[in-house]
C-alpha cells in the first residue's frame, strides 16, 4: 500500500443513546451525533466541507444534513462503508487535500433490515432458502459450529465473552444494555438455531455514531489531542463472498488484515491495547482475534475462558464500550468512537491505564476492514 | 428416488444460464456440480469462471453422492414460511472435494443424530411443481 502523505486523524466524536423504540427522525438522529462531535472538536457545522452517511445498508441522501448542519461548501459527499472502511476512504480525501473536515456518520434504526425470504430468489440465495436458511444467524451458525468443532472453543468461552462485554456496557453514558448478564444467564439463553443462542446475536438499536477526520496539518489547537489513522485494510479481493463459503484455513498467524497493519504500522500484535473486534455476532471476536495475530491461531478460546483477560483491567480488554452485543448495533462506528474516548485518556472508569493503540474491525473476520488507532 | 414433502414458500429459483442445468439434472435424479475444465475444480455455486485458475471452460460433472457433514444448524425459532421447526440445516461437502459446501437438509434422521462428519448420500426430494431439490441423508 502507498503510504499517506499526511497522518489522518480523529478530532471529534459524538454518540446518542442507543434505544429500541426510535425518539426522534433518522435526520434526526444524524443531525445530533454530528453536531455533538463537531462540537467536541471545536469546530463549528458549518466548516466541515466532508460528509459520509451510512445507514445500515446502502445509499442515504445526504441533503437534510448538509443543509442542517448548514455547511458552506461542500467538497467530498459520499455515503456508505462501515467502520474502518467508512472512515479510510474519507481519510483517503483528505490526504489527498479533497476536502478538510470530514464528519462521518453512521445511523441506525430497528426496523429497515428484516429481509423476509420471499426476497430472496436470486442468485446464490435460491441454492439456500428452500433448504430453510435466508439471514445472517443461520449463517454465522453454520460458520460458528464448523469454528468452534474445528478450535475446541466452547459455548462457555464464547459466553464469557458476552457476560465481559456486558460487564463493560453497564459502565458506558450511551450503551444499550444495562441490566447485568452472568454466563449461566448466557447459558439458559434461548437457543435460536443450535448452536447460536439469543446472546451471541447483537442487539438492534436505534442511534447514531459520528467522528470528525481532519489532516494532521490542521488538527492542532482543536478541543482534544488528535488520535491518528495509523493504518487500514480492506477486503481481500480473492475470496468468495459468502458467508458460509469463508474457508477457515489453518493457516499459521495472522489473515489478510493483521499482515496488512502490523506491516504498515511497524507494531507487533502485542503493543495493541485495547481490542475492538466486530462482534455482530459473539464467535466474530475470537476470529477476528486469531485472523489479527492478536492471540495464536486456535488459542482464542483459551484466552477469552473465564474472561478475565478480555475484561477491563485484563491483559487485552475488548470492546469497553460493550460492543455491538451489549452497547448497540453500530456495525463499527461504536468502536471507533470508543477507540477515541479510550487513547485520549477520557474513558472515565472504563479506562485502559496508559493506551497507546487500539485495533477496530468490522464484519466477517475474513473480508471485512480494520485499522488500527494510535495515541500518536 | 424422492420424496413429496410440504410445500414451502419459497420464490422459484431465478433461472439461468448458470444456475439452471444444477436444477434440471436434479429433475433427472443426478447430482452434478459445475467442474473447470482446465483444472478439475469441482465449483459451488456455480459461476462464470472458474475460481482457482479463471478458466470459462467448465462443465458438469456428477458427483458419487457420497460426502461429509461439515456443519450443521437446527433451527428451533423463526423458522422459514413451510418449515416445521425444529429442522436441521446442513452443509455437506462431497468426497471429492472438501472446499465445496452444499447447503441441505439431512432426511431420514433423528435431531439428535446428525454430526460433524456424518457420512451421507446424496438424495432428491420434490418440494412443489416439479423442483427437486437435492438432499442427503444418513449413508
Amino acid at each position: 500500500m502507498a503510504k499517506a502523505a499526511h497522518k489522518i486523524a480523529f478530532v471529534g466524536v459524538g454518540w446518542t443513546k442507543a434505544t429500541r423504540q426510535p425518539v426522534m427522525s433518522e435526520v434526526g438522529y444524524v443531525l445530533d451525533a454530528c453536531r455533538r462531535a463537531a462540537d467536541d472538536a471545536g469546530i463549528d457545522t458549518a466548516d466541515l466541507d466532508g460528509v459520509n452517511i451510512q445507514p445500515h445498508h446502502g445509499n442515504w441522501d445526504t441533503g437534510p444534513i448538509i443543509k442542517g448542519l448548514g455547511m458552506k461548501e461542500v467538497r467530498y459527499d459520499v455515503t456508505g462503508g462501515s467502520g474502518p472502511a467508512a472512515a479510510s476512504r474519507a481519510a483517503e480525501a483528505l490526504d489527498r487535500g479533497v476536502c478538510n473536515a470530514v464528519v462521518v456518520c453512521k445511523v441506525m434504526n430497528t426496523h429497515s433490515f428484516i429481509t423476509p425470504p420471499h426476497e430472496h430468489g436470486k442468485a446464490w440465495n435460491q441454492f439456500e432458502l428452500p433448504y430453510g436458511i435466508y439471514t445472517a444467524r443461520h449463517w454465522v451458525g453454520l460458520m460458528a459450529r464448523r469454528y468452534m468443532q474445528g478450535h475446541g472453543v466452547t459455548p462457555e468461552q464464547i459466553g464469557s465473552i458476552v457476560s465481559v462485554q456486558r460487564e463493560h456496557a453497564l459502565l458506558h453514558p450511551y450503551a444499550y444494555w444495562k441490566t447485568p448478564l452472568t454466563l449461566e444467564d448466557y447459558l439458559d439463553s434461548r437457543m435460536i438455531n443450535d448452536p447460536v443462542r439469543l446472546l451471541d446475536c447483537d442487539i438492534p438499536v436505534n442511534g447514531a455514531w459520528a467522528y470528525v477526520l481532519t489532516r494532521d496539518d490542521l488538527a492542532s489547537g482543536l478541543r482534544h489531542r488528535p488520535i491518528y489513522l495509523a493504518a487500514w485494510a480492506g477486503r481481500p479481493a480473492d475470496e468468495e463472498q459468502t458467508w458460509d463459503h469463508m474457508i477457515i484455513e489453518p493457516t499459521e498467524g495472522p489473515y489478510h488484515h493483521g499482515q496488512v497493519l502490523w506491516k504498515d504500522t511497524g507494531l507487533a500484535p502485542q503493543d495493541i491495547d485495547v481490542s475492538f473486534v466486530y462482534d455482530g455476532f459473539s464467535y466474530f471476536v475470537p476470529m477476528w482475534m486469531e485472523n489479527l495475530g492478536l492471540v495464536g491461531r486456535g488459542e482464542a478460546g483459551d484466552f477469552v475462558e473465564g474472561g478475565h483477560r478480555i475484561r477491563l483491567g485484563g491483559q487485552l480488554p475488548t470492546n469497553t464500550h460493550g460492543g455491538n452485543l451489549s452497547g448497540g448495533r453500530s456495525h463499527g462506528t461504536g468502536h471507533l468512537l470508543e477507540a477515541v474516548h479510550q487513547l485520549r485518556w477520557e474513558a472515565g472508569d472504563r479506562q485502559v491505564v496508559g493506551a497507546q493503540h487500539a485495533v477496530v474491525t468490522m464484519s466477517l473476520p475474513y473480508f471485512g476492514s480494520a485499522c488500527v488507532l494510535s495515541r500518536g | 428416488m424422492t420424496t413429496v414433502s410440504k410445500e414451502r414458500g419459497v420464490p422459484r429459483p431465478e433461472l439461468n444460464e448458470l444456475y439452471r442445468p444444477y436444477w434440471e439434472y436434479a429433475r433427472q435424479s443426478e447430482w452434478r456440480l459445475q467442474r473447470c475444465g482446465s483444472c478439475g475444480y469441482y465449483i459451488h455455486f456455480p459461476k462464470a469462471s472458474c475460481p482457482r485458475c479463471s478458466a470459462t471452460n467448465l462443465g458438469w460433472a456428477r458427483m458419487s453422492g457420497r460426502g461429509i457433514v461439515g456443519s450443521f444448524i437446527i433451527v428451533r425459532y423463526f423458522d422459514a414460511p413451510g418449515f416445521d421447526r425444529p429442522y436441521i440445516v446442513a452443509q455437506v461437502s462431497p468426497e471429492e472435494q472438501d472446499t465445496v459446501r452444499v447447503v441441505c437438509n439431512i432426511l431420514e434422521c433423528g435431531l439428535e443424530d446428525v454430526y460433524v462428519g456424518m457420512p451421507v448420500q446424496v438424495t432428491f426430494e420434490t418440494i412443489r411443481d416439479g423442483w427437486v431439490l437435492p438432499q442427503f441423508r444418513p449413508a
